[in-house]
This record gives C-alpha cells, structure tokens and sequence, in this order.
C-alpha cells in the first residue's frame, strides 16, 4: 500500500488540521509576550482615575499594543474554541451552529475592543 | 470453551464501568488547558466591557472601575489571573512537548507538577506586585 503524502498532508476531517494546529501554537508563542505585557498594563491601569486611563491608552505605544493583544488573542481563542464543538458534539447541526457562535463572538468583541481603543487614542 | 460467565459478570466496555478510569494528572490538566482558555476567552468580553466605558465617558468609567475595584470585582479578577498564567504555562507546555523534550514520563510528571504550581505561584506574585504598586 502506498499513500501520496502530497494527497492527504493536511487533510484532516476539516481539511486544514494542519494550519490550525501551527496557527495555534503561533499565536500562543505570542501571547506568552503580549500577556506579561498586558498584565503589567492591568496594573498600570489599576486604580486609575478617567484622565489617567485615557492618557494611558491613549498612548500611541500602548495603544499599538492593546491592538495587537486584540487581534492575536482573537484569533488564537477563535481557533482554540472551534475544536470543542469538534470534541463534544456528534450532532452536525448543534457543531455548525456553535462554530457560527464563536466566529460571530469572536469577531463581535475584537470589533468592539478595536474600536473603543482606537476611539480614545484619537481623543473622540 | 473458554471460561467466561455469560449470567453474571458479563465484560462491559470501559466506558461503562465505574470508575474504569482513575484521574490522572494528565486528565486534569487537559480539562483545564480547555477551561481556562475559555475564560481567556470569556475576559475579552471584560476587558471590553471597560475599555468600552472608558470611550463613552468619565461616568460609565467611574462605575467600571468602581465594579473591578470592588471585592467581587477583585475575587474575579484574581481568578482570572490564576487562569491566564494556568493557560500561559500549558501552552509552553505544549511548546516543549513540541520541540520535543522533556518527554520521558518522570519528566511529563514533573512538567505537569511544575505547571500547576506555577500556576497559583505567578498569580500570588503578580499581585503582591499589584498591591506594592498601587
Ligand atoms: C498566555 C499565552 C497563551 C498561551 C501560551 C496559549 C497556548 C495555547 C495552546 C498551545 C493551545 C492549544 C492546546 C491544544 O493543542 O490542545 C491553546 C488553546 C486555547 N487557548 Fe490559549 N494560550 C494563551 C493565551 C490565550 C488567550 C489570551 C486566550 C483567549 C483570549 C486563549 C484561549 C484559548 C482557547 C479557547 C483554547 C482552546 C482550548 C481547547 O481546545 O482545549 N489562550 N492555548
């Protein structure tokens, strides 16, 4: 018996097994950084009063980095979310309806997060 | 014939037997891999909700930090640390298993020892630090 490996690499049961595992591991590895730096912003942002924080955020470097904890932590809870319907359910129904869930979740709340720091970093 | 009682104790599928399965470390920390990533998850929606409050104005503001700075908000909080830096550790958990080392099975056990601890050791430190700097 003999199998191509050009024919089934990264052919899993959703066909792109392969990139959602080494996107995963990517954006963890970022994380590690962005999430000693975001506590370290938690505790700067702790106990601030409204000017304060908005200077804080406001700052274009933080500003830069809040976006960038945003966009990766997303993506990577995005991707890590999906594979649980994938674990728990059989039901091909109730496995679309959560991976629509967490696309729209997902996408609602980095929205959300994008805009409010955008908005206090250009003072609106 | 081979001496199997068919009346009686009947073999059953180990999912069906009681406690067929003793926990392990490896199971725990599996099931809290996942549950503390959905709490990552689950924090997106905190921090939006303040940094939301802190785009519409100094009263909405006022109010979130008054929330998070209350008991309650500190308790979640503190628990929400505890279940980033789990995460944050599972994760370069992962990452060594990837490489990999540490893959002998005193080594998985020591990792799976380490990670936990290290766990609730960073979130104590992360704020004794918290308080030092407030
Ligand atoms: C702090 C750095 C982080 C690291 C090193 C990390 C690492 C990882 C890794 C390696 C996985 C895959 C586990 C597997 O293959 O089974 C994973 C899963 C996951 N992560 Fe993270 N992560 C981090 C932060 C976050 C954050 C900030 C969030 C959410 C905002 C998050 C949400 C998730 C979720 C929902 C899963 C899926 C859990 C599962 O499938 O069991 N993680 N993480």
């Amino acid at each position: 018996m003999k199998t191509s490996t050009k024919i089934i690499r990264g052919l899993g049961e959703t066909h792109h097994g392969t990139e959602h595992h080494w996107m995963i591991r990517l954006t963890a590895f970022a994380l590690v950084f962005l999430t000693i730096g975001f506590v370290i912003f938690v505790m700067a942002a702790a106990g601030s009063d409204y000017e304060q924080a908005r200077a804080l955020v406001g700052h274009p470097l933080v500003a830069i980095f809040l976006l960038l904890v945003i966009a990766v932590s997303g993506y990577h809870a995005y991707l890590g979310a999906i594979t649980i319907p994938e674990d728990y359910f059989q039901n091909q129904l109730y496995r679309t309806l959560s991976k629509i869930l967490n696309s729209f979740a997902a996408i609602v709340v980095c929205a959300a997060l994008f805009f409010a720091v955008l908005k206090v970093a250009f003072g609106g | 014939m081979t001496d199997v009682d068919l009346k009686g104790k009947r073999p059953t599928s180990p999912h069906v037997q009681n406690f067929a399965y003793k926990i392990t470390l490896s199971m725990a920390t599996s099931i809290s891999h996942r549950v503390t990533g959905v709490g990552a998850y689950i924090g997106l929606f905190f921090l939006a909700y303040w940094l939301i409050a802190l785009a519409i104005g100094p009263e909405a503001f006022e109010t979130a930090q008054t929330l998070w700075g209350s008991i309650l908000g500190r308790f979640v909080l503190f628990c929400f640390t505890w279940s980033l830096m789990h995460h944050m550790l599972g994760g370069i958990r992962h990452f060594l298993w990837d490489i990999p080392v540490m893959i002998e099975k005193p080594q998985i056990e020591f990792l799976y020892r380490a990670t936990i601890l290290g766990g609730f050791l960073l979130t104590v430190v992360i704020w004794i630090i918290g308080y030092a700097v407030m």
